[in-house]
């Protein structure tokens, strides 16, 4: 295979969109993980409610409505938190934006800009996912995605490179999203 | 001119003191914060419904709690991350910084960052690691452990030479 490459810049709507995949796929906005923290704020919603009950049978705790309304409005509250605050800081900690280069090879990708150089085999890419113009690439469960905007393509077509890839990632059976 | 390379496998163990220092001082920043945002209101709703007082009391307590569960939920998660069972190195220049994560027998993709100096944040020290922390956000940890005297004494005299307004040193213990 002839080499392909690209040249682009980050972006950071592309990071936080590939953080997001990142995280829905390996980090706290799974269901798992999310799970856990609503429980316990729900659990504890009406623990709270059973024991103004206990306390004041006449006008103690609150009406189940409004409990379950709490319960519903802390789910969203912690799923938004997770997303808004967490998925932003961690795509913030790569947003320094340079020109890079990202080239297909044969059995690999690699990625060259002004201060870093990173060569991903095609074998160890855990998941890939193209979506709204942005072509994540999670290469590490614990590692920021790779990032590349359709509109941030400098040199090059997008979407061939984009062809490529999804070519190369289906010969290994490796189907993203 | 290079000082220095280190060569070493870190651990999840050089991670958690990171965090357990980081999430001390959150609370303690939050607590600042959330006196003045939550108390207050708590208190002036406790003198007119004593239910709306708990619902305020209740989301202060999840705003409170929220992001750390947040944090040891992304810890958990880095803990799963290949860098804990590969060999990294980091090389000391005259002007800045290599880092590499080597290929071995399980994974062939490598990375390579250099860093200039004054891509530098902060340096923070605790008892067993020095962490830089650059402009970009990214960590890098480097556990005493694999440190000698010698490279101990220059990072040292780095920091004192070009650092110091950047430079803390993390209390491990309150």
């Amino acid at each position: 295979m002839t080499p392909y490459g690209i040249v682009y810049k980050d972006n950071l709507y592309a990071l936080e969109q590939s953080c997001l995949v990142w995280q829905k796929k390996f980090g706290m906005l799974r269901a798992s993980a999310l799970i856990k923290p609503v429980a316990i704020e729900i659990l504890l919603v009406f623990l709270i409610n059973g024991a103004l009950f206990l306390l004041d049978k006449e006008n103690g705790g609150f009406l189940i409505y409004t409990s379950v309304v709490m319960a519903v409005c802390f789910a969203f509250l912690t799923y938004f938190t997770f997303r808004t605050t967490y998925v932003r800081q961690l795509s913030k900690v790569n947003m320094a934006v340079y020109q890079k280069q990202a080239v297909l090879f044969e059995d690999r990708i690699e990625f060259k800009a002004p201060y870093s150089h990173s060569v991903f085999y095609y074998d160890e890419i855990l998941y890939w996912q193209e979506a709204a113009g942005v072509l994540t690439i999670i290469i590490d469960k614990g590692m920021i995605p790779v990032s590349i905007y359709s509109s941030g393509v400098e040199k090059g077509s997008y979407d061939d490179f984009s062809r490529l890839f999804k070519e190369k990632m289906s010969h290994m059976g490796k189907e993203g999203m | 001119m290079k000082y220095f390379t280190l060569s070493y496998r870190l651990t999840v163990e050089d991670y958690e003191e990171y965090d357990r220092i980081y999430n001390r001082d959150y609370i303690k920043l939050r607590l600042k914060r959330l006196i003045p945002l939550y108390i207050v209101p708590v208190i002036v709703c406790a003198f007119i419904e004593l239910q709306t007082a708990i619902i305020v009391a209740v989301m202060a307590l999840f705003s409170f709690i929220l992001p750390i569960i947040g944090n040891s939920v992304f810890s958990k998660q880095r803990g799963e991350s290949s860098i804990f069972r590969r060999e990294s190195t980091v090389e000391f220049y005259d002007n800045h910084i290599v880092t590499r994560l080597l290929p071995d027998g399980n994974f062939k993709s490598h990375t390579e960052k250099h860093y200039g100096f004054d891509k530098i944040n902060r340096i923070l020290e605790s008892d067993a690691s020095f962490y830089f922390i650059f402009k970009d956000n990214s960590l890098l940890v480097i556990p005493k452990r694999v440190v000698t005297q010698e490279q101990y004494t220059m990072i040292k005299n780095l920091i004192e030479n070009l650092f110091i307004s950047k430079y803390f040193y993390l209390q491990t213990k309150n």
